[in-house]
């Protein structure tokens, strides 16, 4: 009897589980939002090429991947992009001309090898027309070849290694359809601390007694990327390398190297940690130490709870993090946090929005120019209106709220964005009592750049 | 007479017993070999691609957890170094892509030799602990030899067929990986040194008493089973395009050992069956989000606790009953006659 009901409830459970697989329906890998008062398109068969049409008979349909980590360790992050994207395309609800936008979120479960099946499943299943938005680096990777294999337009991805933009560079004509980076190279984004170390010199905010850096980061592959880029960035202004240390993950004593930079007369120290031991534990140390320069520590502000470690030793370090720095931003932070109950993140949600805008932005003109939106149309706009700077994104014209401009026309600094501080540029932000004050650039600084009185 | 190794009645050639070719798996082999002639749809030959990479990792992880008794738990680790020696073989030192694979397989076989070595005075839970241990260490030099790997944002390779090509020649390819494997796994289990397998994994000491030496073949099962590992992880990267240290992880060992499990644990084509199964069954269900895991995790436990011999039990039990009529019908026969 025993072994009886075992098996009856072995037999049920097996019973029930394989009645949910079946009522998820087909489609794996995707699932949809529809445009509002759009019929349900059927998903996985074979439909027809041809066949693009739903709901009333006229009405036509452009279907968008959207590829991020929808489960996985990453799927809070995937969350905040595409809540924050979507709310973009609420914003037009869902159309553009006469065309109805189906978006069909790809989940790449933050693995290369997942996410390329996914969205091939979904291409072939739903039709895809065009794409936006990628999170990982190695999913680009993966997912580029995808794109390219089906000639659809992906738009505006978050990841990309270095292999990702040396194939788009390299090979432009099969790889252009992995259209614009999100997120430039560290080489980039560092110009930003350079531009603002550069203008508090020239304003006489900043006159150190010589222009000796100090080099410092984790000893593993963000570390030294960002470390490496921060040299290169101010050594090509001018700035002499005095001191370059790298430390391993989890090291907490820094006295010897802040040391030897004091005893060296740095006067700028350069670098980043990735762990909140780590960098306040530098930052504490190296006003301990008394030494007497200007700390930058990037990516400070993205540890939890740092300043309850470092507490006024943070006074006058600066970081880059993007910010919300204008009305509109403030604005979608109140939309965000009222309809989804937290409030967003500006490199998750912030950025996804504006990219979301920029996508929507080319589709508008692209339908505006060819009257009609498909692969070929979209991808055509692209290369004509965008890499010309023909087409952009601003904050001035377009209400962008995280940068002042998006703007891919730089052949040199493509598929990533122009940066500088009218462009693509996280504030630069210096710390005092906690808070993050914006001093760079001037469209966003609400204060100079501050140097603590000796 | 059956064969208690292999499960398949007397009348079935021996030959194609010992190789584990029984009816059941030449009919599966035969219909995934055939596949690509009734569908060309890229989605379900990548799909497969997938599931036959997998089933060839499961049969890998069998052969140690099924046969020495010893869980792997570092297993990915070996797949992720396979995949990285060869990429860097390639790429880097502009190796032939065979010979790279060549490589891949030579590494991670002396690297199996290594843990072998390393697990020869441990057993059970210990054994599988210090596996563990050197795939966190794997991990960290993946993560931190950024110069060599690419570190944490992972290695990118060159691939293996042009992409105009398509999937098809991907398919057969790991299709003839899989398949190899396991005509090799089946004649090493069939064979005496499977026997001597099953006697390490009672008792290895009492095994060593009776003359079978227990270190070396605890040493020649890691090393094939690592070199398993370390074939597909070369392939992995030369169809995917890149490998990461998160890849490595213990996650991958997790999918690996549940495949290896619900398949049946010590038979080799259960990890066949149950990839070819469920890889295709859990990318319909992917609609279910975090919910697909939760029911693959209850999946498991229920497998575990009322059919712990997995879908190759299954398969036993449902070809005893066929066995059992057709014998009762042919006994009730005679009794007629």
């Amino acid at each position: 009897m025993k072994k009886y009901m075992k098996r009856i409830v072995s037999l049920a459970a097996a019973a029930a589980m394989v009645l949910t697989l079946c009522a998820c329906g087909g489609g794996g890998g995707d699932t949809k939002t529809q445009a509002p008062g759009a019929e349900t398109k059927a998903a996985g068969g074979e439909e027809k090429a041809d066949d693009k049409q739903s709901g009333s008979e006229g009405d036509k349909t452009l279907n968008i991947a959207w590829i991020g980590p929808v489960t996985g360790s990453a799927s809070r992050s995937g969350e905040e992009l595409y809540n924050g994207a979507m709310m973009q395309f609420e914003k037009v609800n869902y159309q553009i001309g006469d065309y109805k936008l189906n978006v069909f979120k790809v989940d790449s479960e933050s693995n290369a090898e997942k996410a390329a099946l996914a969205y091939e499943e979904c291409i072939l299943s739903n039709k895809i027309d065009v794409g936006l938005n990628t999170w990982h680096s190695w999913v680009s990777a993966s997912c580029i070849e995808v794109a390219a294999k089906y000639e659809i337009p992906q738009l505006l991805t978050f990841g990309a290694s270095q292999d990702v933009i040396d194939k788009v560079k390299d090979d432009n004509d099969y790889y252009k359809y992995w259209a614009g980076k999100t997120w430039p190279q560290p080489e980039h984004l560092v110009t930003g601390y350079v531009e603002a170390i550069d203008q508090a010199i020239q304003n006489g905010t900043f006159s150190p007694a010589s222009k000796t850096l100090g080099i410092y980061g984790v000893d593993e592959d963000w570390g030294r990327t960002f470390a490496k880029a921060g040299k290169e960035g101010f050594e090509a202004n001018g700035w002499t390398c005095a001191v370059e240390e790298y430390f391993a993950l989890g090291t907490t004593d820094y006295y010897a190297v802040l040391n030897k930079m004091k005893d060296a007369g740095c006067t700028l120290i350069c670098g980043t940690m990735s762990d909140v031991n780590a960098a306040t534990a530098f930052i504490k140390q190296a006003d301990e130490v008394g030494l007497d320069a200007l700390v930058i520590c990037d990516g400070l502000g993205w540890l939890s709870e740092w300043y309850e470690l470092t507490g006024e030793s943070s006074d006058y370090v600066i970081d880059m993090i993007p910010q919300y720095a204008t009305e509109s931003g403030q604005a979608f932070v109140k939309d965000y946090t009222e309809k989804f109950g937290y409030e967003p993140g500006p490199s998750t949600a912030g950025l996804a929005y504006d990219t979301a805008g920029f996508f929507l932005k080319v589709l508008q003109t692209t339908y505006d120019e060819y009257g009609e939106l498909t692969s070929e149309t979209i991808m055509k706009c692209w290369e004509e209106k965008v890499r010309t700077g023909e087409l952009t994104y601003t904050m001035a014209e377009d209400d962008a709220i995280m940068m002042p401009a998006w703007d891919y026309s730089d052949p040199d600094m493509y598929p990533d964005p122009i940066v500088d501080g009218e462009h693509y540029c996280f504030p630069v932000v210096q710390y005092f009592d906690g808070k993050a004050v914006p001093v760079y650039p001037d469209s966003m600084a609400a204060q100079e750049l501050k140097v603590p009185e000796k | 007479m059956k064969n208690k190794v292999s499960g398949i009645s007397g009348k079935w050639p021996k030959a194609l017993g010992n190789l584990g070719l029984s009816p059941v798996m030449l009919v599966i082999f035969a219909a995934v070999a055939c596949l690509p002639l009734f569908t060309d749809n890229p989605f379900t030959l990548r799909l497969f691609i997938t599931a036959f990479m997998t089933a060839t990792l499961a049969m890998g992880f069998d052969f140690t957890n099924g046969y020495i008794g010893i869980c792997n738990f570092g297993y990915a680790a070996f797949w992720g170094v396979g995949a990285y020696t060869s990429a860097i073989l390639v790429k880097d030192f502009h190796v032939p892509l065979p010979l790279g694979l060549l490589g891949a397989v030579a590494l991670t076989a002396i690297m199996g030799a290594l843990i072998g070595c390393l697990t020869i005075r441990l057993g059970g839970i210990f054994a599988s602990c210090m596996c563990w241990f050197v795939s966190l260490a794997l991990l960290a030099l993946a993560r931190n030899l950024v110069d060599l790997t690419g570190g944490a944002s992972g290695y990118s390779a060159t691939f293996m067929f042009k992409p105009k090509m398509g999937y098809l020649p991907y398919y057969y390819l790991i299709f003839a990986v899989m398949l190899g494997i396991f005509l090799l796994l089946s004649h090493f289990t069939h064979s005496t040194m499977g026997l001597a397998f099953r006697a390490i994994a009672l008792d290895d000491k009492a095994a060593g008493s009776s003359g079978i030496n227990h270190i070396k073949y605890k040493i020649i099962n890691f090393s094939i089973s690592c070199a398993i590992a370390g074939l597909v992880g070369a392939f992995y990267i030369h169809f995917v395009g890149i490998m990461t240290p998160t890849s490595m992880s213990n996650e991958k060992t997790t999918e690996i050992m549940a495949i290896c499990f619900i398949g049946g644990r010590g038979t080799i084509w259960g990890s066949v069956i149950s990839s070819l199964v469920l890889t295709p069954i859990l990318e319909q269900a992917k609609d279910l989000l975090e919910w697909r895991q939760i029911l693959y995790g209850l999946l498991m436990i229920l497998i575990m606790i009322f059919y712990p011999h997995g879908m190759a039990g299954l398969v036993e039990m449902v070809r005893g009953l066929i066995g059992g009529k057709a014998e009762k019908e042919a006994g009730a026969s005679e009794a007629q006659g």
